[in-house]
């Protein structure tokens, strides 16, 4: 499917007057520049083309539809907004008419398959799902998403993948199997009720519980991220300073070196202590007399060899016992039927094999003294540790009274992020913790929580007699979940692989990776980039994503070029109209170097240029020079259509 | 039309969680009407229905 936008008309509203018309012919161009000088209502335009996209608008508040309100004139009391589209080539027109006695917005839809207008907003079926605002403002954007699209804080990336994907359908399947189950426990008579409504009770606490928690770890995450990022930032900061003093700066490296290499001495010595204690005869010397007085009442018996089942299997089928007298059927018979009460092959084999560790593990003289042996390395080890942690920490409050207040600040700052950071981490600890039998519905746990909701479920299907329905959404739960989980770490994967390809001709001069799409945008090497390459990141991220489907949407940028320098601009331009069907973009004056002549050329000159800007006393002037078939005046504002025009027009041309 | 990746991804986790391809068939075919956003409650109910009652259960 194809979505183009043909154009729009404004009337009564703090965006100019206007009828902007962005076909050439049946088709709008690849590139439409629409240059706005900033407080002409470029927020305003994309504020009414989102909200026709989506229908927003009939629930908007009274104050939000009073602000769109021309500041022209105050006696206005209506005004309208019109949209036009094309989907395949059909035409599609969504008309805001706007109340401002009344503060309200009422929509008519204008369609061949409505038949003509109708009221309300009635897109058709087919691009429905396109039209929520989640998904439209990933192709209507400004300079603010782009950014929040690589904030550890946010979760924008995720959300964004799953949107253009539709993974969250999966999520859909999920949801609607559960409300089939809601609907499907029947409600039990007699005795059974009390303790059935006690059931759905505790479910739903657990349920509410469930997400709650599931919040908390999400904004805790991102925290863990955002901080981990702060202090990588401020431990190169601090090491920056000290590196200007050579001597305090190669002390402090022996002292971090020193410590960390105790540390991994200690942990070394945990591990070793920790497998040594798992073995009862090391820890306890009575019971290595236990085990070897076991094993010699096991030989004094002779087992297992003399009681092994397989012993007289393999006598039956020979033609005589070893007493030597001849084994006919009977004989055999008798000789299987009687072996049952003798030891199968299996408890044989374990008794053979316990001999065999008691017999390895107690006669190694040497073997019995590690645990004291290893206890004492463990001591010595951590008293290294800790006597290093105290060095690095008396040098670095020597140090910190030598430096002046911005080291001290900074300082200061890392401890503080550090203890930040551990009480963070203790936190996500408790939420994976692992499920225990005593846990209840105030549990911090996920996964204890969702083995108590599953538990519960269980309950209740067995009270309603529905246990074979819930298995069957157990099941078909499992797989959206699955599934969603595999879908999504390939996309992710596709996705990297392609942006960076795009990246690596795009940002030549300041090279810059992709490394993971976690919630947001992970770079390689480096926490953020400058404005710049945050911008080109999105919007390669963006117009990859969007160009995944079948299906073709606009993109619409607010001042795309602002903060790009002029060779990102260039390799930006160039690229963009290879990423998307139609490209429309706000412009001010002083983004046109170099973005405007690399879309020119990478859409093959296929490009609209409109110029819009408020009536004032210049005007004559500036449109002196313009065909008047080029230009409209309406009553506050002027649009000039035409290259020209657009090139030369500057905000000093203008005041 | 659901992405492909989704569509490939429901049959690795019908198959692992041990359906057939017909029921994960099924499956996709009410992804896509799911995605379309113009199914009513009955026409969904529907769809469910058909693809709770093809699960098998205890594999």
């Amino acid at each position: 499917m194809r979505i183009t936008i043909d154009g729009w008309e404004s009337k009564g509203l703090r965006c100019p007057d206007v009828h902007v018309n962005l076909l050439s012919g049946e088709h709008p161009k690849k590139v439409s520049l629409i240059q706005m000088p900033n407080g002409t209502g470029k927020t305003t335009t994309l504020k009414l083309i989102r909200a026709s996209l989506t229908g927003a608008a009939q629930n908007w508040d009274r104050d939000s539809v009073i602000e769109l309100k021309s500041l022209r004139d105050d006696s206005i009391q209506h005004g309208q907004f019109i949209l036009k589209l094309s989907i395949d080539d059909k035409p599609l027109a969504f008309i805001s008419k706007i109340d401002f006695i009344e503060g309200k917005v009422r929509y008519e839809t204008s369609s061949p398959d409505l038949g003509g207008k109708v009221d309300g907003w009635n897109p058709p079926t087919s691009i429905k799902r396109f039209l929520d605002e989640k998904f439209v403002s990933l192709f209507i954007f400004d300079g603010e998403f782009a950014a929040n699209l690589l904030d550890s804080r946010k979760t924008k990336a995720t959300e964004a993948i799953e949107t253009l994907s539709q993974l969250d359908l999966l999520d859909e399947i999920a949801s609607e199997s559960e409300s089939l189950w809601d609907k499907e426990k029947k409600e039990v008579s007699g005795t059974s009720k009390p303790f059935l409504n006690q059931l759905k009770d505790r479910e739903q606490k657990l349920i509410d519980r469930l997400k709650k928690i599931e919040s908390i770890r999400e904004t805790l995450s991102a925290k863990d991220q955002e901080l981990q990022d702060q202090i990588n930032k401020l431990t190169n900061d601090i090491e920056e300073k000290i590196g200007q003093n050579r001597e305090i700066k190669e002390k402090r490296d022996r002292l971090i070196e020193d410590k960390n290499h105790k540390e991994m001495a200690l942990k070394q010595n945990v591990d070793i202590y920790m497998q040594e204690i798992r073995l009862p005869h090391k820890l306890f010397s009575g019971f290595k007399k236990h085990l070897i007085d076991f094993k010699s009442s096991l030989d004094k018996a002779k087992l297992p060899q003399k009681s092994s089942k397989q012993f007289f299997v393999e006598l039956s089928e020979d033609a005589s016992c070893i007493c030597g007298r001849p084994i006919g059927l009977n004989e055999k018979n008798a000789i299987l039927k009687n072996s049952e009460s003798y030891l199968s092959e299996e408890i044989s084999t374990v008794l053979n094999v316990l001999k065999e560790d008691i017999k390895e593990y107690t006669n190694n003289e040497e073997s019995n003294n590690d645990i004291a042996q290893s206890r004492k390395e463990l001591s010595d080890a951590y008293k290294d540790y800790h006597r290093a942690v105290t060095e690095f920490n008396k040098n670095e409050l020597k140090i910190n009274a030598l430096q002046d207040t911005a080291y001290q600040k900074l300082s200061k700052e890392n401890t503080d992020k550090q203890i930040e950071l551990k009480n963070n981490q203790a936190m996500l600890s408790q939420i994976d913790l692992p499920y225990k039998p005593t846990d209840d519905e105030s549990s911090n746990s996920i996964n204890s929580l969702e083995i108590q909701l599953r538990e519960t479920q269980n309950r209740i299907a067995e009270v309603t007699g529905t246990v074979d329905l819930r298995d069957r959404i157990n099941i078909l739960k499992s797989i959206a979940i699955n599934a969603k989980k595999i879908a999504k770490k390939e996309l992710h994967s596709q996705l990297i692989i392609e942006c960076n390809n795009r990246l690596s001709k795009v940002l030549v001069n300041s090279p810059l990776q992709i490394e993971d799409i976690d919630n947001h945008i992970k770079l390689k090497g480096q926490t953020a980039g400058s404005v710049g390459q945050t911008l080109a990141v999105a919007y390669i991220f963006l117009t990859v994503a969007l160009h995944r489907g079948s299906h073709q949407f606009p993109l619409v940028v607010d001042s795309p070029a602002g903060s790009l320098e002029e060779l990102v601009r260039s390799e930006i331009g160039k690229v963009i109209p290879e990423l998307c069907e139609q490209f429309i973009s706000f412009i001010i004056d002083t983004e046109k170097l170099g973005f405007v002549s690399a879309l020119e050329k990478g859409s093959k000159n296929s490009v609209t240029y409109n110029t819009i800007f408020r009536k004032n006393s210049m005007t004559e002037e500036l449109l002196k020079t313009v065909d008047s078939s080029n230009y409209e005046v309406t009553g506050d504002s002027v649009l000039v259509n035409g290259k020209v025009f657009f090139d030369e027009f500057t905000l000093a041309k203008e005041l | 039309m659901i992405d492909q990746e989704i569509i490939k991804a429901i049959k690795i986790a019908c198959q692992e969680a041990g359906q057939d391809d017909s029921f994960a068939n099924k499956l996709i075919k009410w992804a896509e009407a799911v995605s379309t956003k113009s199914l009513s409650p009955m026409q969904s109910n529907e769809h469910l229905n058909v693809v709770i009652k093809s699960i098998v259960v205890g594999k």
